[in-house]
């Protein structure tokens, strides 16, 4: 049977292309993803391998809290803890480390080093050359407390040279040092890209406002002492209360997998995007191998009326699709490594400059993709090939009948049954006010509408046509008669090419309604709340980094400002009155000046009634948690300081976050009050035009912040939505792109079926151009099908989404006209180009071999 | 080589009289030792309004004659008119035009566009040429060849005789300058056979329409005005006025 099969998968090799193609880009993507993965792990393991190297042992101060957005926040070490742990026996040497992150480096032009690339990191610069991942390169090290040392990198980025002052802009705003040398990390110019700033211990102590502490320190064993040993040690001789002592390995682990876990969320991302292709793909090869199989009815009947079993049909069937599968999964994965490679080229490129290292191809990379590529493949060639031998011996005698069978009363019970649960999952969402914790019900929901879509697919796919090709007839005359019927002849395999489409555009309609929707939700929301002229935050939107709140009274000195609001942010800890605990992010506002600037939306009490002691709370939030006004929770922050608040007015408004509380209280939680966000209102009659340059001179100290009129506040948001957006788009392309080769994969099937009918039409005086034409518009209806079916199951899920999200803030459910009639173009082009090579391929037809009776 | 035609200096037939002709038309197949003659340099007319059937052994090259006279297929050399128009010096767009508006067929089977219903597919070559139906003689066409209440139906709900009535009552359709029928009633039984062979015979005695059918059954044969007997691609003989019997004597001499 091997060789049958493997004559007959020759036989019609070109067939198959479109099939590996769909196999292979799903692959490709997958594989991908999973090589960038190893190969970033591999990089930041050995990053923080070559940290620690030297490095016996650890001690730092006892976790204070975990918070989702910052990782574990510890608590400082007294300095005079280096002393105990330099005294404990088997130690060599301890230093004291302070490193952070919350500095920003000017370069020679006077803009910041790295933007929202790797971090700037600012710390005390390590006397001993074994504790130190840096060396002194060039110059020497600080020895002045207004002295620093820069990695390579960093200094090529600033364009420094030694002996230049540069500055620094800190919480409590620039200054000046002096560069007295250049840096390098082992080989490397930088740690990652990063910029690392070195200090005396006493310098970043201050600008950190870490006085007499130390956020870790460093030690080197003995001769002859193991690392467990020092360690134990240590901890006996209990040096500082709560301390927490690990080995150096152990420290570089730690480090390694904060930073791989921080990624792994966009490996996932990805991965999804991923199985979205592949899903795609599947209906793709399902439909290839179910046209194979009703072309090849009557030599499988002839098998089977020579004698061949049904098993031996099955197996010869699937082995096809197996070597398909590995054949393809193969070509995948290699083109997965060179897109990895491509990713990293890309990433160097935008200056994220990765130590070299070659690509990490582990073999479980390789097992994932061979075992989901077959995987793929074989079972979506499993029913086609059951369909295979289905098919009786005597067919071999008859003539094939076209496959008109739709939709099975089976199939349609099916159906309806999943899209009737659907619709029972959904319908809590659409009151509005929906728990968080019922949003996966509601998403398992969405799911299930999809899926029921697509196993109706069959059973609508003959009225559909129908209707949504009705006018190309009208338009066309019998070429669109003929495109239009070609659509119809096949309920399934029209169906099964929709699919592949439905999924994409249902994903790009969703993606973009809810998008806009979430866009006219901030617009309005500002529209609502704003009732300031200015707004000053960070450029990088993802930075925590601010100004010192000295800015709030500058700003406020400047002639023609009426009212300055600043919002500062704490990262810190909840406790709730029954001792859960939760990370956050807490909002730090001035009361008397914040409901000058804004209006909050409030579900009950006013921003006017913060006052120390009291914290607002999100109403969403709130309901979760059980929260009423007068409940108190506990509020930790970095400094370990913990402050019991009441819980007073309930917020509604997005603006205000989650948790809110007065500055004068955020003061006491955290080392450095920064201030993230500044709301600027005018006298009135002063025009911000008039007032724009005094307010800038005023930032010149803050080059990381940005001064935006309301105008450039809006849309700076639906910027960075819209640049989300795009990212989101580009993945889903792949999909598209694979459903697109297979409206021009099933078209070149049919074709290759009907080649009679169109020698026919060819003999009957159908000019090329007419045949081309008609294959186009078969395509269109197809395209239109799936198009219309996608944005309408994607504006139904955007919808659902929207209003389920009330709560979350997003509260207009905006679909814009244009992009909706963009879809449904793009879709209509972009399937005329799919079917050009079908069309092509159609009117070369040899007309007399085809008329030719057999 | 015997050449049973007459009037074959004319290379200009004015039209009205020759409906299609083939001048010294040769087709090969292959080269050298294996090369195939299929025709050898056949020369014949077939006037307007007359009824002509073509027989001969398997393989003497009936299609192929009328495959090049149809523009279908190319000659290898000689020359094809079609009422007045070379076809040998046209295009592929010209030549698809030619089949369009001047000239009908009926094959001996797989005749029909499965997804079009019987009307549509009669009045096929008139939709693709964008032209409008006469309706008064679409009626006639459809009450000549007896589809009344068929008309609505797809190709894969009638019977093979009604099919055959579907593409006769097509190639009657547009009024073609000629229509080639390549075994007809090869797929019928005699009595279906009898049927379309009576309306393709009145559509020539009544309507003056011109037919040229290939054909092994020498009863259908005798419908026609005259029979050419083609061998090794060369036409050997011509039965005038045929009769069952004249054309099987013939057959009998013949020897097979
Ligand atoms: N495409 C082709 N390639 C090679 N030889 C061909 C081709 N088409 C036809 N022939 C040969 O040309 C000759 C004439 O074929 P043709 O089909 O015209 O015969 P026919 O008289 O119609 O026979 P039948 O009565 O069996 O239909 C035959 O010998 C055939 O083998
Ligand atoms: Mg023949």
């Amino acid at each position: 049977m091997l060789s049958t099969t493997l004559r007959s998968l020759w036989s019609h090799k070109r067939r198959l292309i479109s099939t590996c193609v769909a196999v292979i880009l799903g692959v490709a993507f997958m594989s991908g993803t999973l090589v960038l993965n190893a190969t970033l792990s591999r990089v930041f393991d050995d990053l923080f391998a070559e940290m620690g190297q030297g490095i016996d042992a650890v001690v730092r101060g006892p976790e204070l809290f975990e918070n989702e957005f910052t990782g574990t926040v510890r608590d400082l070490l007294p300095e005079d803890t280096v002393e105990n742990v330099e005294r404990v026996p088997g130690v060599a040497a301890a230093e004291g480390v302070v490193v952070g992150y919350d500095s920003t480096l000017l370069d020679a032009h006077g803009d910041p080093v790295g933007g929202a690339g790797p971090p700037t990191v600012v710390g005390s610069w390590s006397a001993n050359p074994i504790l130190s991942s840096y060396q002194v390169v060039e110059g020497r090290a600080p020895e002045a407390d207004d002295e620093v040392i820069i990695d390579r990198g960093g200094v090529r980025k600033g364009e420094f040279e030694v002996g230049d002052r540069v500055t620094l802009i800190n919480a409590n705003g620039p200054e000046q040092f002096t560069l007295v040398g250049v840096s390098a990390f082992g080989e490397a110019d930088s740690a990652g890209g990063s910029t690392f700033i070195g200090t005396t211990l006493a310098t970043a102590q201050r600008l950190q406002a870490k006085e007499g502490k130390v956020d870790q320190i460093e030690v080197v064993a003995d001769e002859g002492v193991s690392a467990a040993d020092v360690v134990t040690n240590i901890r006996e001789a209990k040096v500082a209360p709560g301390a927490e002592v690990i080995t150096g390995e152990q420290l570089s682990a730690e480090t390694s997998s904060n930073i791989k876990e921080g990624f792994s969320f966009f490996t996932t991302a990805l991965l999804v995007f991923a199985a979205v292709a592949l899903f795609v793909g599947w209906f793709i090869i399902s439909n290839t191998f179910s046209i194979l199989v009703a072309q090849r009815t009557r030599e499988l009947a002839l098998l089977r009326a020579l004698g061949a079993s049904r098993a031996q049909v099955l197996g010869s069937v699937l082995l096809e699709a197996a070597l398909i599968g590995v054949f393809s999964s193969l070509v995948g994965l290699i083109a997965g490594i060179a897109l990895a490679g491509g990713a990293f080229a890309l990433l160097n490129a935008l200056g994220v400059d990765i130590p070299q290292t070659s690509l990490v191809i582990g073999a479980d990379t390789a097992i994932a993709a061979v075992v989901v590529g077959l995987g793929v493949t074989a079972v979506a060639a499993l029913m086609p090939a059951v369909r295979a031998t289905r098919v009786p011996p005597l067919a071999a005698l008859r003539e094939v009948a076209l496959d008109r069978s739709g939709g099975s009363r089976l199939r349609a019970g099916a159906g309806v049954v999943m899209l009737v649960i659907a619709a029972l999952l959904i319908r809590p969402a659409l009151g509005g006010d929906l728990p968080s914790s019922e949003l996966p019900k509601v998403g398992l929901g969405l799911g299930l509408l999809v899926i029921g879509v697509l196993v109706l697919g069959p059973v609508m796919a003959r009225p559909l046509a129908r209707v949504v090709g009705a006018w190309i007839p009208l338009v066309k005359g019998v070429t669109g008669t003929l495109a239009r019927q070609n659509a119809m002849r096949s309920p399934r395999r029209t169906a099964s090419t929709a699919a592949a489409l439905i999924v994409g555009v249902t994903l790009v309609s969703f993606i973009t309604v809810f998008a806009s929707s979430t866009k006219a939700s901030i617009a309005d929301a500002i529209g609502q709340g704003f009732d300031g002229d200015f707004i000053i935050q960070p450029a990088n939107q993802f930075s925590f980094q601010g100004a010192s709140p000295e800015l709030v009274t500058d700003l406020k000195n400047v002639a023609g400002v009426d009212v300055v609001t600043g919002f500062g942010v704490v990262i810190g800890q909840i406790q709730f009155p029954n001792g859960d605990t939760t990370g956050a992010i807490v909002g730090a506002a001035d009361p008397a000046t914040a409901s000058k600037v804004f209006t909050f939306q409030m579900a009950s009490g006013s921003v006017a009634d913060l006052k120390p002691g009291v914290i607002v709370a999100d109403e969403a939030l709130a309901e979760e948690r059980g929260l009423e006004p007068g409940d108190t929770v506990t509020v930790l922050g970095d400094t370990g300081q913990k402050l019991t608040l009441t819980v007073g007015p309930i917020s509604s408004d997005p603006m205000l976050g989650q948790w809110t509380i007065t500055q004068t209280d955020a003061a006491k939680l955290v080392r450095q009050l920064t201030i993230a966000q500044v709301g600027i209102k005018l006298d009135p009659g002063v025009t911000p035009e008039a007032i724009r340059p005094a307010l800038k001179s005023q930032l010149v100290s803050y080059p990381t912040m940005k001064l935006q009129d309301r105008e450039q506040f809006t849309s700076s948001i639906i910027a960075s939505i819209t640049a989300l957006l795009n990212v989101i788009y580009g993945l889903l392309a792949v999909s598209i792109l694979i459903a697109l080769i297979g409206i021009a994969n099933t078209l070149s099937l049919s074709i290759h079926e009907r080649t009679r009918e169109l020698g026919l039409l060819r003999a009957m005086g159908m000019s090329r151009g007419q045949l081309r034409s008609s294959v186009r518009w078969e395509a269109v209806i197809v395209a239109l099908m799936g198009t219309s079916l996608g944005i309408v199951v994607g504006l139904f899920l955007s919808w659902v989404m929207v209003k389920a999200l009330q709560s979350e803030g997003i509260t207009e459910f905006a679909v814009r006209g244009p992009d909706v009639i963009m879809i449904v173009i793009l879709a209509a082009v972009f399937a005329v180009l799919a079917s050009v090579w079908p069309a092509y391929k159609a009117s070369r037809l040899a007309m007399l071999e085809a008329i030719a009776t057999e | 080589m015997p050449v049973a035609t007459t009037d074959t200096t004319s290379t200009d037939p004015a039209a009205g009289d020759v409906a299609a002709r083939a001048v010294n038309a040769r087709k090969h197949y292959g080269t050298g030792d294996t090369a195939v003659h299929a025709l050898d340099g056949v020369t014949v007319d077939f006037e307007v309004g007359r009824f002509a059937a073509i027989m001969g052994p398997s393989g003497s090259g009936k299609s192929t004659l009328m495959h090049c006279l149809a523009g279908l297929d190319e000659l290898t050399s000689g020359e094809v008119w079609i009422e007045g128009v070379n076809l040998t010096t046209l295009s592929e767009k010209e030549l698809t035009r030619v089949r369009r508006d001047r000239v009908g067929f009926v094959f001996q089977a797989f005749n029909l566009i499965p997804t079009l219903s019987a009307s549509e597919n009669i009045v096929l070559p008139l939709s693709l040429a964008g032209r409008s139906v006469d309706q008064a003689w679409f009626d006639e066409v459809v009450e000549t060849v007896g589809l009344g209440n068929r008309l609505s139906h797809r190709p894969s709900e009638l019977s093979g005789g009604q099919q055959q009535r579907v593409a006769v009552a097509r190639a009657l359709a547009s009024k073609p300058a000629i229509i080639f029928a390549d075994e007809p009633t090869g797929n019928l039984d005699s009595r279906s056979s009898a049927e379309i062979l009576t309306f393709m015979r009145r559509a020539v005695s009544d309507y003056g329409q011109t037919i040229v059918m290939v054909t092994h059954d020498p009863v259908a044969a005798s419908y026609a005005d005259r029979v050419l007997i083609l061998a090794d691609g060369n036409i050997v003989h011509e039965i005038t006025d045929p009769t069952t019997d004249t054309v099987v004597d013939f057959m009998k001499t013949f020897g097979e």
